[in-house]
């Protein structure tokens, strides 16, 4: 795994450096923030998009507005919070909005920084949510203009080196996923 | 090009003399080769007209038009390519990649993107699975569970359909 990011993705932040942040997984284009902020999920997209490998919760209207992505954090037992400080027992997610649209979410760990996917590319840990905004001259993720907490769940930790058993397991397990995501319909697919 | 006006153009570029494939009653001379010597103000011109030589200048310079129309086609479509990801290789939404100029100019490209998409679909993996069912009107992903599947699923149509070796 890379200490930085590409100087071609650093760049895009300007006040990621400054900031400072550590990346914490290779790049990955299964998922991207909202499933890694929702659930960890490290296996689907979630957008509300009919493409191989997207997910959207069904309770939430099948849209890009801003305000369904903030539903879906609802769903997820998440509600208005007005400040990004760390509560004790208490998680929160920051949501960047750039001209009305949903551009990315951050989620805090339990020791006040910040874990975010940058789109298809790596993970980061950074210190602050004002790390990924920028001014909107830039091709970035705008602004925060929603926070929202929830109480603190147990998060499992994502297996970042699986041994040759656990691949050979997945593998195994993979076609019983499959049949388990159609009979649920959380594979889209037109 | 009619003789006389090669023998124009050639006298306007400063060359010495022109070699031409063709004859004077078919006007079929466009293949020449300029022999550079600005000194030089009398241009003789040698026609070949012998049929197999003919036909195969007249290949040749269809393959050569259509190389060269291929390769401006894969280096706008590069161009493109780096200028999408530039801007877009980022975002954590992919309606909004879609948006983007350079996608779209791709997409404008038509049938003859097909082939270099899946080229570098192989090369680099990214999100170009509905340019693809757009282009093609087919879908060989539409049950991948994700990402990577999807991509296999791609390439090994386009290895069947022969756009990719």
């Amino acid at each position: 795994m890379k200490d930085r990011l590409g100087h071609d993705v650093e760049s895009l932040y300007p006040q990621l450096n400054a900031a400072g942040y550590s990346v914490t997984s290779n790049k990955d284009k299964k998922y991207n923030c909202v499933a890694w902020a929702a659930e960890r999920d490290q296996e689907r997209w979630w957008e509300p998009l009919s493409e191989p490998g997207c997910y959207w919760p069904k309770q939430v209207p099948f849209d890009h507005s801003f305000e369904n992505y903030v539903k879906v954090f609802e769903a997820l037992g998440y509600s208005p919070c007005d400040n990004p400080s760390l509560e004790a027992g208490f998680e929160k997610i920051a949501l960047y909005n750039s001209c009305g649209w949903f551009m990315h979410v951050s989620h805090q760990l339990e020791d006040g920084r910040w874990t975010s996917k940058l789109g298809p590319q790596e993970d980061i840990k950074h210190t602050t949510i004002g790390a990924l905004e920028s001014n909107g001259i830039l091709p970035a993720y705008g602004m925060v203009t929603r926070i929202m907490k929830r109480k603190r769940q147990i998060w499992e930790q994502p297996n970042r080196n699986p041994t040759l058993l656990s691949r050979l397991l997945n593998f195994l397990r993979a076609p019983l996923k499959r049949l388990s995501l159609l009979r649920s319909g959380n594979v889209m697919s037109k | 090009m009619k003789p006389s006006q090669i023998l124009q153009a050639a006298a306007q570029a400063g060359v010495a003399g022109v070699l031409a494939v063709g004859n004077t009653a078919s006007h079929a001379c466009p293949y020449y080769a300029q022999l550079p010597n600005e000194a030089s103000r009398s241009l003789p011109m040698i026609f070949i007209t012998e049929p197999a030589v003919l036909a195969a200048a007249e290949y040749q310079t269809v393959a050569s038009e259509k190389t060269r129309a291929s390769d401006a086609l894969t280096e706008n479509f590069n161009s493109l390519v780096n200028q999408w990801r530039l801007e877009t290789k980022h975002f954590s939404v992919i309606a909004r990649r879609y948006e983007n100029p350079a996608y779209k100019a791709i997409l404008d490209m038509q049938a003859p993107a097909i082939p270099l998409i899946l080229q570098e679909l192989r090369r680099d993996p990214d999100r170009w699975f509905a340019a693809l069912e757009k282009l093609t009107g087919e879908n060989p992903a539409k049950d991948a569970i994700n990402f990577y599947e999807a991509v296999d699923r791609w390439i090994a149509w386009g290895t069947a359909h022969e756009y990719i070796a």
